[in-house]
């Protein structure tokens, strides 16, 4: 009974959504190449079907790719980074700030470096993933609560145990925020890196492509495909999580 | 009588900080005898964590010289003589109660059989075995607290120092963990470093109480506890209970911070 | 966790532009990486300097195009703030409502929403309002879930306590929910203030469009055979332009949230 609750209205805006989406392309004739209704965009996955999948495959490459360098460099990073938290305390701010600089315009870059196929999008990818999960993972080693580490001390443990014991579990909950966080940011990154040159069979040059054509439908398609697997990756990373830290998943409220 | 396993000599210890220096502790002297169960009673701000963490060696002293067990603190330390607890539980989420209460014996590097062995040992004499596969959140407050002194005895410690470790806990659940500490201790023959707010606390539990001023903490006065042992819940009862919560009480008011507020009709302090 | 040096912030930037500058000719000489990779640091300050085809030099059109771009983001970021606040509350009013739509505006943080921005262009035409409205578009997602978690996550003992006092409901909003939860909105507009940048040069990718950074770093990659300094000088001010943005941000929130544990390092 709860779920219906919980799920219900959720599932009824979906349903709802939908219908009156249908409804407004009837109602107001909307022109198919402005917005296609949504039984005409399922047609067209259905009949675009290969060439999606080929270039959803392509796209989700880099994407996955991407975030496992990216996330596992910087998840190395943080290691080395913890050792010497003077060294973190100096570059932490830096690896912050560069939040604030739009990554996606190096992708022309990349593309003069490595070339206009999926090695130029993965260098995209890992910059974008690399910061995030460094600056998750550095902040989650350091910020142990001092009694916990009196603890330890009382123990007489070596850096080393209270490196393993304490601090590295303990940091995995904001790790693996940050790498749930970047397995979205890897997808868009991907495609979008792709809107500055990339070859025709890639998710994001389809899109732009299509879209200009104003062959809508296919576009539209195109970004479902996207999306679903955008929302795919995330779902892993938080099953993965999951089981990797099954106290954690229990204990969050809802 | 053998050697004290606790010498305090001289003990200060100074904070320094952006906005100046705080004295904590001001010569402070004290020995504590093997089996001995002593509790460091006083105001806020009067230094007793700080002097539970010089004996720790968590904490340097200023100056002073603190040895434990016939050792520096900190030899006592790196030699695991002693088993802390504090005031809250400070159970590790990610372990459940056996692999928590296991930790000390896998950073003295004991064997594995040897470690499981020894953890549930620990758990059924604070009564929580049938626990040992939970984690910490699926426990109340006072359960946590007697896995963290279960925790604390894994290495056999001679010694066990507490900081206010009942502090969180409600008056009759204090009141239980008082008698189960006691037994516990004398199944282990730990001496016992005690901090805490409570003057019953400390007058049921303690062979000594010492009793300290405001900052910069001394020590005002060390009461004997003359109370028979073993202690039982009548014990409480007793008309020399009272004179005892009455002596400590007092010490603490003589006290010009403490005094002056707590007294009805404020006639002024001397 | 203020672990760092006592070297003013000032004085350490600088340090690390330094050898930044000293990595970048180091490596271009070690690795001999012609101009067409990577380029002296000198002919890229150059190329500022450099006339462009209308006689103009190009620091000025630059700047003209940054500061397009700049107003696109800032007014999506207006409009996208002023939206999600809007939906937070009215979230916070409505359970139901909530529980009918959060879910999407959680699952859209999700998905690569920037892939429907060509679909936008076509909507919208290419001027600077497609820019902004996806400028907006990636501005109310995150400030929605953020507020909604902040106006949800008010303390219950002080909440009792208005009751107690008699609170009406709008005092309760104004005097306890609302700046209860300007930590969470502030952590939502620094994520924005980089996003609306973004939004706004990706919305400049798709054919059509004249004027922005989107714009010039496309021309400046189509050229960059002929002159590479000029796709990192546009690089560079892109860049300029979102850290701009991103510490103009931090600075309100530090004035306006300076009280709040949850401010960060930076």
């Amino acid at each position: 009974m709860t779920y219906l609750r919980e799920y219900g209205p959720a599932a009824l805006v979906l349903v709802a959504g939908l219908l009156a989406w249908e409804a407004v392309v009837y109602l107001f004739s909307i022109e198919f190449y402005l917005l296609p209704a949504p039984h005409v965009i399922v047609q067209s996955l259905r009949d675009t079907y290969p060439v999606l999948v080929e270039a959803g495959l392509y796209t989700f490459t880099e994407a996955v790719v991407g975030w496992a360098l990216g996330c596992g460099g910087g998840i190395l990073a943080a290691m080395a980074a913890s050792r010497s938290p003077a060294f973190a305390g100096l570059v932490l701010p830096y690896a912050v700030a560069s939040a604030s600089v739009p990554i996606i315009a190096l992708a022309p870059l990349a593309i003069v470096w490595f070339g206009v196929e999926q090695g130029s999008k993965i260098a995209i990818v890992v910059l974008m993933t690399f910061f995030p999960t460094f600056v998750s993972t550095v902040r989650g080693l350091l910020s142990v609560a001092p009694q916990s580490l009196e603890l330890m001390e009382s123990y007489a443990a070596s850096e080393q145990q209270i490196f393993l014991k304490l601090r590295l579990p303990q940091s995995l909950p904001m790790m693996f925020t940050a790498l749930r966080a970047c397995a979205t940011l890897a997808m868009i990154g991907a495609v979008v890196s792709e809107f500055f040159g990339g070859p025709v069979k890639s998710l994001g040059v389809y899109i732009k492509s299509t879209a200009s054509l104003f062959q809508t439908r296919q576009a539209w398609s195109a970004i479902l495909v996207a999306c679903a697997l955008g929302l795919l990756f995330y779902f892993a990373v938080a099953l993965v999580e999951r089981l990797v830290m099954p106290w954690h998943f229990e204990r969050r409220e809802r | 009588m053998g050697a004290p396993i606790i010498e305090l000599a001289d003990i200060a210890k100074t904070f320094e900080s952006r906005a100046g220096a705080t004295e904590a502790l001001r010569a402070v002297s004290l020995t504590v005898q093997a089996g001995e169960f002593v509790s460091i009673i006083g105001p806020s701000g009067c230094g007793k964590s700080s002097l539970l963490r010089i004996v720790g060696d968590l904490v340097e002293p200023t100056s002073g010289v603190a040895r434990v067990s016939g050792k520096s603190a900190r030899q006592a330390r790196l030699d695991r003589d002693y088993g802390i607890v504090f005031q809250t539980p400070v159970l590790y989420e990610w372990r459940t109660v056996l692999d928590n209460v296991q930790l000390p014996l896998e950073l003295a590097g004991r064997a594995r059989g040897e470690r499981e062995q020894r953890s549930h040992a620990l758990l059924r004499l604070v009564g929580l075995d049938e626990f040992a596969g939970h984690h910490p959140w699926q426990l109340s407050g006072g359960m946590q607290q007697r896995v963290s002194i279960a925790r604390a005895l894994a290495l056999n410690p001679s010694i066990l120092l507490m900081d206010e470790p009942f502090g969180a806990l409600d008056e009759m659940t204090r009141e239980r963990l008082n008698q189960e500490l006691l037994q516990v201790c004398a199944e282990t023959a730990a001496t016992v470093l005690f901090v805490t707010h409570s003057i019953a606390e400390a007058v049921f539990l303690s062979t000594r109480i010492v009793v300290m001023s405001p900052r910069p903490g001394r020590i005002e006065r060390v009461v004997t506890v003359d109370l028979p042992r073993p202690r039982v819940d009548e014990t409480r009862a007793l008309p020399r209970f009272f004179e005892l919560v009455t002596e400590v009480r007092q010490s603490l008011r003589e006290d010009p911070g403490v005094a002056a507020d707590l007294r009805p009709g404020g006639a002024g302090s001397p | 966790m203020t672990i760092a040096p006592r070297v003013p912030f000032a004085l350490r930037s600088l340090a690390i532009l330094v050898a930044i500058a000293a990595i970048w000719e180091g490596a271009k000489a070690l690795f001999a990486l012609p101009s067409y990779q990577l380029p002296h640091l000198h002919e890229i300050a150059l190329d500022f300097l450099r006339e462009g085809a209308g006689g103009e030099r190009w620091v000025w059109i630059m700047a003209q195009n940054a500061g397009y771009t700049a107003l696109e983001s800032l007014i999506g970021f207006a409009l996208g703030g002023v939206t999600g606040l809007v939906l937070a509350v009215t979230f916070a009013q409505s359970r139901w409502l909530e529980r009918g739509l959060l879910p999407y505006v959680v699952a859209s943080q999700t998905v690569p929403i920037l892939a429907i921005a060509p679909m936008v262009v076509v909507w919208l035409g290419t001027s600077w309002f497609s820019k902004a409205v996806i400028a907006a578009y990636l501005t109310f997602f995150p400030v929605t879930v953020n507020m909604s978690r902040g106006l949800r996550a008010v303390d219950p003992d002080a909440l009792a306590l208005m009751r107690a006092l008699s609170a009406s409901s709008r005092q309760i909003f104004f005097k306890l929910r609302f700046p209860a939860s300007l930590p969470y909105l502030f952590t939502a507009l620094r994520i924005s203030a980089t996003a609306s940048v973004i939004g706004a040069i990706v919305g400049e990718l798709p054919v059509g469009s004249r004027f922005g950074m989107g714009v010039v770093i496309v021309n400046a990659a189509q050229y960059y055979n002929w002159r590479p300094a000029n796709l990192w000088a546009a690089i560079l001010v892109s860049a300029v332009i979102g850290i701009v943005f991103y510490r103009a941000v931090a600075v309100v929130e530090r004035r306006v949230v300076g009280w709040s544990r949850v401010v960060p390092a930076v």
